[in-house]
């Protein structure tokens, strides 16, 4: 008896002192905390930084500069003149886009259900702007460079997993970054759709190797090439913290990132689940449907800021953008479309939608703050499911709605007004 | 029954010993190995973390200093095989093979000049 309380006892006494030995908690006295932001406020009176200008003018065709350095920019890149937001109606697949505008949807006349209002309220926003002089980074699994609605607005591609300029998806399942780049990108060219932001151009960044030390250099090459919004359509559930530094940095020169929720319609404030959508230093986005309210997919939190059109393929027809087969074509076109484009759903392209809002709100106001953008997309967001479940009550903030669904036409005069106070 | 006695010892020891384990936003996280490797990559381990969340691990850390400038400096002091920047303050270095990743990224975040260290992970990214 005396032999065993002995060996306890020595066995408690050891294995005590070698978890001690081998370090408990922290080294560090205090836990390396990020630096703190300091929101600035949103001050509508303040007098707008661009000047009225609604000319019209043909869209100029740039230099696609894949596999080489791109050609520096003149300063008169901000420049308000854009194509006539009108022209939008003319592209083939404009009455296919409930997200750009429901009223002008045909899809009910084929069977599928749009809410009169499930659009975002772009047209508003394009008699302002249609993001010309801003150039937006998608990191994905890389991008159909030749796609007859994408090409004309890359300005410059990079793999950055190989450090090559090839960004062509090797996947079967195609490049799902091509979807996200065109929901930003695509120009009013006369074919296909339109994206939000169809005056802007394209970084488009493959990055598909499940490695930090690649997610941070794609961040990186991003900031180097000038971009000013970088759309993430993925997400790991278990970001790093280097990567969550690497995100505070790109938010502190002036870059706002925008990550999908995920589409398992869960709570990301659930143990154990830490999204990039959740970083404190980006927007985190969740889908709204053709039903103009959430999607049931969408995944929700007390950090995501709002929902953007994701459509719903189970439900109705799902947002019409680029194939995401690459040179294989389309798999879901509904007989609608054509091999080079489809119907889709996920927060992956609710995410692009924000983005290229966002790209919308630098082109009105190029000085304006990643806290600005969200404090403004937060503050204009329109309340939906209000004759469902929905409850804004506290601070504005529905559970799996977060702030409401994407008012592009509120958000982007919003950025007009404001004067901003960034460095 | 001397034998049965002795297991719950070495089981502590061997769990008290563990050095698979790294620091992040200031927690001590522990990772469990598993048994799988990366096709065409054998420098890969996988490990399991609390929630079950699958991270491959190699030879590599990722770490940022507490002042950006002079961080090579800092790291001029550790047996290291190689260093790069990623960004002005991220760097990822290199340790030999026969050093233990999780014992030099403990040892790289317990230098005060160092903010955060932790292994470059392999985590499953999913579109959405």
């Amino acid at each position: 008896m005396m032999k065993r309380k002995i060996l306890i006892t020595l066995s408690l006494v050891t294995a005590s002192l070698l978890f001690t030995a081998c370090g408990e908690g922290s080294p560090h006295t205090s836990s390396p905390a990020l630096i703190e932001d300091t929101p600035t406020e949103v001050s509508p009176m303040e007098n707008s930084l661009v000047e009225e200008n609604t000319t019209t003018t043909v869209p100029k065709e740039e230099e696609t500069v894949i596999g080489k350095e791109p050609v520096k920019e003149s300063n008169n890149t901000q420049s308000l003149s854009h194509t006539n937001p009108d022209l939008v109606k003319k592209e083939p697949y404009y009455k296919y886009a409930w997200h750009i505008n429901s009223a002008d949807s045909i899809l009910n006349d084929k069977g599928y259900t749009v809410h009169k209002n499930a659009d975002i309220n772009i047209t508003e926003a394009w008699k302002l702007t249609m993001g010309a002089g801003v150039k937006v980074a998608v990191i994905d699994d890389g991008a159909d460079v030749t796609h007859e609605d994408l090409k004309s607005n890359i300005y410059i591609t990079y793999n950055a997993d190989d450090e090559s300029t090839n960004v062509k998806g090797t996947n079967e399942e195609g490049t799902h970054g091509n979807s996200c780049a065109g929901f930003i990108v695509a120009p009013v060219n006369g074919k296909g759709t339109v994206g939000i932001a169809p005056e802007s151009k394209l970084i488009a960044i493959r990055q598909e190797i499940e490695d930090d030390a690649y997610v941070v250099r794609a961040f990186e090459y991003a900031k180097k090439q000038g971009a000013k919004v970088i759309s993430c359509s993925w997400g790991t559930e278990n970001v790093s913290e280097v990567v969550v530094a690497e995100l505070k940095s790109i938010y502190d020169a002036g870059i706002t990132v925008v990550f999908a929720s995920g589409n398992e319609g869960t709570s990301l404030d659930s143990k154990g689940l830490n999204d990039e959508s959740e970083v404190e230093w980006v927007i985190g986005v969740g889908a709204s449907t053709e039903l103009n309210d959430v999607g049931s997919y969408s995944n929700y939190g007390k950090n995501i800021d709002l929902i953007a059109p994701g459509g719903d393929t189970q439900e109705s027809s799902g947002m019409i953008g680029l194939d995401d087969m690459g040179e294989k074509g389309s798999s879901n076109g509904l007989d609608l479309v054509n091999e080079n484009y489809s119907f889709m759903d996920g927060t992956s392209f609710a995410t692009p939608v924000v983005a290229g809002v966002v790209a919308l709100m630098y082109a009105v106001n190029p000085e304006i703050t990643p806290a600005q953008v969200r404090k403004i997309l937060t503050a204009t967001a329109t309340h939906v499911g209000i004759d469902s479940d929905a409850d804004y009550e506290t601070d504005g903030f529905d559970k799996k709605r977060a702030y409401g669904k994407l008012n592009a036409g509120r958000a982007v005069f919003e950025a007009k007004k404001i004067k901003s106070l960034a460095i | 029954m001397k034998i049965k006695l002795l297991m719950p010892l070495v089981a502590l020891t061997m769990v008290g010993c563990a050095s698979d384990f790294y620091y992040e936003n200031g927690k001590k996280i522990e990772l469990s190995k598993v048994k799988e490797k990366r096709e065409n990559s054998n420098d890969v381990s996988y490990y399991k973390n609390a929630e079950g969340r699958k991270l491959g691990v190699k030879n590599e850390i990722l770490l940022q200093c507490v002042v950006a400038k002079g961080c090579k400096e800092v790291l001029a002091k550790y047996e290291l095989d190689s260093v790069s920047a990623l960004s002005d303050k991220i760097f990822l270095v290199k340790v030999s093979e026969d050093k233990n990743v999780f014992e030099m990224s403990q040892k790289l975040y317990e230098d005060e000049a160092i903010e955060i260290a932790h292994p470059n992970f392999i985590k499953t990214k999913k579109r959405r």
